[in-house]
């Protein structure tokens, strides 16, 4: 019984993980533009992925050790910022020279000069 | 068939969606940027299949390929935010030059 119960609880984390992946997909395909669907490319991928990792480390945790499991996670963790951050910069870019989005930060831009697009908002 | 296995099955079938709905962004996305993105997920739905698989069969050999596949993953989107350029010039080198 006590099994079971472990077994229950570890694929209720499992299927949490998955749900969330799978926003994350919706989300990326309902979204408007590049900057918005960076959200569920960074957000909830990254919380699925943990919670899948967490399951797993609650089925396998008292025979083999999890070390591998919790690398996977803190590499996950680390590499999601930086990579939402990139790809995030260089998509505000494009949309500020495109014209799709304005650059709306006149109270920043009196402390850093002026905007990404070289002039001043009126 | 236990609760378990239903939810294991259900795990299953919503990691599945969720490649078929990437993928249809990676075929349709407008920007390489979008692609980068998608593929982006995509290997996060990889990672959690293998995640579901380490679960169901407490076997944890495939844990070093998750780790091996989040470092490459990385590497691939920084160095394609790095080295992109952009999709409404001609040719690369026009973009260079």
């Amino acid at each position: 019984m006590s099994d079971d119960f472990v077994e229950i609880i570890s694929a209720l984390f499992v299927l949490a993980g998955a749900l969330l992946t799978l926003c994350s997909a919706i989300g990326l395909v309902r979204f408007r533009d590049t900057l918005g669907r960076m959200h569920p490319a960074a957000k909830p991928q990254v919380l699925g992925l943990v919670l899948i990792l967490i399951g797993a480390g609650i089925r396998v945790f008292p025979d083999i050790d999890l070390g591998m499991l919790v690398l996977a996670g803190i590499v996950a963790v680390c590499a999601a910022p930086v990579i939402a951050n990139r790809v995030g910069n260089l998509a505000y870019r494009e949309s500020v020279q495109d014209g799709t989005i304005t650059h709306e930060a006149p109270v920043l831009e009196k402390y850093t000069g002026p905007g990404i697009d070289g002039r001043r908002d009126s | 068939m236990s609760v378990a296995l239903v939810l294991w099955i259900l795990a299953i079938v919503a990691l599945t969606a969720a490649l078929f709905t990437t993928v249809i962004r990676l075929l349709a996305g407008p920007t390489t940027l979008d692609r980068l993105i998608s593929l982006d997920t995509l290997v996060a739905v990889a990672q959690g299949g293998i995640g579901v698989y380490i679960a169901w069969t407490r076997d944890t050999t495939p844990a070093a390929a998750l780790v091996a596949l989040a470092l490459v993953a990385f590497l691939g989107s920084v160095s394609v935010a790095r080295f992109r350029v952009r999709d409404n010039v001609g040719t690369p080198e026009e973009a260079i030059t």
